[in-house]
């Protein structure tokens, strides 16, 4: 019993990390219908802020930050030198995709560069070492914390995206871009404010992953990317509620495989679980019905 | 409050409008009619700089407007009611109402939606509904209130007679006498002449990208060339 509390409690943890980087996927490849294959990097890139923040010294809730911000900006430069220029130019699809992918690989390499290939550990003074014994279950205030984060971070998309003027030109942009400009929203700065968003949600999901590991590798980016857009198909694609649940579900599925089954068979498992799952219901899990652009 | 000077605008290389030019007096209720095909959205779309405007002037209040951004001139006192009403169909009628005023940073927001919903009673009804699971005639209210949420002061209304019931019709038409008589000048595109000049009190007739007839709408319903060709189809 108290190794299944176990893993419900890593899984949760784990899942809301992957939660909020889903998060950021949804906005832009479900709502903006913009293929972005650079999203990991920006998961990647946030990692390093913070981690290069904490080693300055700033307090972990400020490294949040700085991660955060920063993955922010990489999502604004992404749709300035890449989408927009390509919308401008009437390129194709596709070609946001090459070029993003390109983007994250350079990412990638320059990471390589600046911190090496090695994986580097958060400063001990970042890390929050207190954890509970509870009838054989470990709790880690670190989970607790990284947990609380991302259910803050959720309901503050969430309710940017339901309650305030800017949420509402999101979605009505995601409808249609013609729509938006007859209301007079500002269609290439909504866009970019959708890109600082997701890349935000990124940055900082790529720090609480960090640090519920301790790990930062230039090559987290790639992995993740793979989950980001399986837990968006799996939820639902433009579904945020859906990708919350999908990320949540992704981490427990995980975590169980790996206790129950063996670390290796951990991806076939939680993969063969989503591939079965979509070719029952290939609207995704939490779809109440096919959200259609005009 | 609107001048159009020898406009030609299109989609691409091609002009669709080959020189137009009309005049929306302050206050007044012009209409344009014309069959499929003669530009009249498109007169529409380069008045509020969705299609850019190839030569020519657009003036509203004595300033060139057509160089500008949409969101600007939505700003300037411009909302169009589209074809095809384009409510956000995944959005919350409410909401609809809300982005309409996206352009406003006043505390009369709410206050106007009042108005709306005084306006309109189904929209209250269904204000938590989506919009797309609304009825046609719901939905073409819920942009005429979404426009008015900007408080324009000329409003453009795009075939707003589109696919409703005669009955639904009449109660849109009457709206837009209300609308104009408080005090919105109003550019109405129409294909049903004879509805559209009983609220106009001058009319245009396009025809491929020009201006082929003009007048008041007493003379636009005598004449005996617009009766045959955009009258007797429809009566
Ligand atoms: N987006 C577009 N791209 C290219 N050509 C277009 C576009 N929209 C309209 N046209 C062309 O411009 C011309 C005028 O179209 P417009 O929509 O302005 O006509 P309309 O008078 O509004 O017709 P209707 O009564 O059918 O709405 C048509 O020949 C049409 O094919
Ligand atoms: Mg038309």
């Amino acid at each position: 019993m108290s190794v299944f509390l176990q893993q419900v409690v890593n899984g949760i943890s784990l899942g809301s990390t992957y939660a909020v980087f889903a998060m950021g996927c949804t906005l832009i490849f479900g709502v903006l219908n913009i293929v972005n294959m650079a999203q990991g990097a920006f998961f990647m890139g946030g990692a390093y802020f913070g981690l290069e923040a904490a080693r300055l010294g700033l307090p972990a809730p400020l490294a949040l930050l700085v991660a955060l911000v920063g993955g922010g900006v990489l999502g604004v430069l992404a749709e300035l030198v890449i989408f927009r220029t390509l919308r401008v130019r009437g390129g194709h699809r596709w070609m946001g995709l090459v070029a993003s992918l390109a983007l994250a690989r350079m990412m990638v390499g320059i990471a390589q560069e600046i911190f090496g290939t090695q994986v580097q550990r958060y400063p001990a003074s970042t890390l929050l070492d207190t954890a509970w014994d509870i009838d054989g279950v470990r709790i880690q205030l670190l989970q607790i914390v990284i947990l609380v984060v991302s259910i803050v971070l959720m309901a503050l998309l969430a309710l940017t995206l339901q309650r305030s003027s800017t949420g509402r030109a999101i979605r009505t942009v995601a409808y249609s871009e013609d729509v938006a400009r007859i209301v007079g929203v500002p269609v290439g700065r909504t866009i970019l404010t959708t890109f600082f968003l997701a890349g935000g949600l990124a940055g900082a999901a790529g720090m609480l992953l960090g640090n519920l590991f301790n790990v930062v590798s230039p090559f987290m980016g790639e992995q993740m990317l793979v989950k980001g857009l399986t837990v968006i198909i799996l939820g639902g694609l433009g579904n945020v509620p859906g990708a919350v649940a999908g990320g949540f579900l992704l981490g427990l599925v995980e975590v169980f495989s790996v206790a129950y089954v063996s670390s290796s068979f951990r991806d076939a498992i939680g993969f063969g679980l989503i591939f079965l799952i979509l070719l029952v219901k290939p609207t995704g899990l939490f779809s109440r019905f096919e959200e259609r652009r005009a | 409050m609107l001048e159009v000077r020898n406009l030609k605008a299109g989609y691409g290389a091609v002009d669709v409008l080959e020189g137009i030019s009309l005049s929306v007096p302050t206050g007044a209720c012009v209409c344009l009619i014309g069959a499929n095909g003669a530009g009249k959205t498109t007169t529409l779309s380069a008045i509020c700089g969705l299609v850019p405007a190839s030569s020519g002037e657009i003036v509203l209040e004595d300033k060139e407007i057509s160089r500008l951004a949409v969101d600007t001139i939505v700003r300037r006192g411009v909302s169009l009611v589209p074809e095809g009403r384009r409510v956000v169909a995944n959005m919350s009628v409410e909401d609809n109402l809300l982005v309409g005023a996206y352009t406003r940073r006043d505390d009369q927001v709410g206050a106007d939606i009042e108005a709306v919903y005084q306006r309109f009673g189904r929209l209250r009804e269904r204000r938590k509904q989506y919009a797309g699971s609304m009825s046609g005639g719901e939905q073409q209210m819920l942009a005429i209130g979404r426009a008015l949420m900007a408080r324009p002061k000329l409003l453009l209304l795009d075939e707003p007679s589109m696919g409703l019931a005669p009955q639904i019709v009449n109660d849109i038409f009457r709206t837009i006498r209300e609308i104009n008589e408080t005090g919105t000048t109003v550019l109405l595109v129409e294909q049903n002449a004879k509805k559209a000049l009983s609220v106009a009190t001058y009319g245009y007739v396009l025809e491929t990208g020009r201006i082929s007839f003009e007048g008041s709408a007493s003379d636009l319903l005598k004449s005996a060339q617009i009766a045959e060709a955009y009258l007797g189809a429809l009566s």
